[in-house]
């Protein structure tokens, strides 16, 4: 703590306070301006973006199918999956069997 | 496939080509084998739920029942027929056909009715040699499905979108 015979001049100190008037005057102007311009700032640019686009484009990079598989459980796991495609690669290879041999009858 | 965007499809992309398409002999054979595990699951079950009833009524002088085989062939096929009409009215696919991703439509894709499929479902447990026909058939069809005018398909979504069945 300072002496009172050591406290800085009057004047110095009516200059410190008229100092901070000034620098809270700016701030609350800058709040101001900041809070008028931003949203029409915002609508701008968001006018200017293609949003379905962007959707799109995060869909396509997230893999939705693969999500929605994984959060519905309605649908194969992994390995129900590799069952029903050995299954439906089995169903080809003996359709392929009989469908030769049926070309290969002879007509009567 | 028809019904939904091709990108928001739950059907893994590989499977996409054949739904809607109708079924294979190996499909079928390899979901009737399940159901028939269920089937066994179902009477196994109940032959247990009769013997606990009468373990409770009498533990003392109490033995595992005797069903003779008649009564055991015979609860067979009726619980075998309600289960199949049950599965096909209401969801259009049993156990079997849930896991290898199969449903059972008409001709022209929609749901099979009651009367129908419980007549498909009496001439699949007098008859189930039938389901081999599929191999043969170049339409993939089962001697059931030629009778009833039925058909089973590639279905792997949760949801059935009622397209006629197609061959391939």
């Amino acid at each position: 703590m300072l002496r009172p015979e050591k406290w800085p001049s009057k004047r110095l100190r009516l200059l410190a306070e008229i100092g901070f008037r000034q620098r809270r005057a700016a701030l609350e102007e800058a709040v101001r301006l900041y809070r008028k311009v931003t949203p029409a700032v915002i609508t701008d640019v968001l006018a200017q973006l293609d949003l379905g686009r962007i959707a799109q484009d995060v869909i396509d990079e997230i893999d939705l199918p693969e999500l929605i598989r994984a959060s519905t459980g309605s649908v194969a796991s992994e390995s129900m999956r590799d069952v029903r495609m050995q299954a439906i690669e089995a169903d080809e290879t003996v359709s392929r069997w009989f469908g030769r041999a049926r070309r290969s009858r002879p007509v009567a | 496939m028809t019904g939904e965007a091709a990108w928001l499809s739950s059907v893994p992309e590989e499977a996409r080509a054949y739904q809607g398409h109708r079924a294979g002999v190996v499909s079928r054979v390899l979901a009737a084998a399940i159901d028939l595990v269920v089937l066994f699951v179902l009477l196994g079950g109940a032959y247990f739920g009769l013997a606990g009833l009468l373990f409770v009524i009498d533990p003392v002088s109490f033995r595992f029942p005797a069903i003779p085989r008649a009564v055991i062939l015979i609860a067979g096929g009726l619980v075998l027929v309600g289960y199949l009409t049950e599965c096909w009215t209401t969801t259009g696919r049993t156990v079997g056909d849930r896991v290898l991703g199969l449903r059972v439509v008409d001709n022209r894709g929609r749901k099979l009715k009651h009367g129908r499929a419980a007549l498909r479902a009496l001439f699949c447990a007098v008859f189930p040699i039938g389901l081999l026909w599929t191999a043969c058939s170049a339409d993939r069809r089962s001697v059931q499905d030629l009778v009833m005018r039925t058909a089973v398909i590639y279905d792997w979504g949760p949801h059935h979108h009622g397209d006629a069945p197609s061959r391939r």
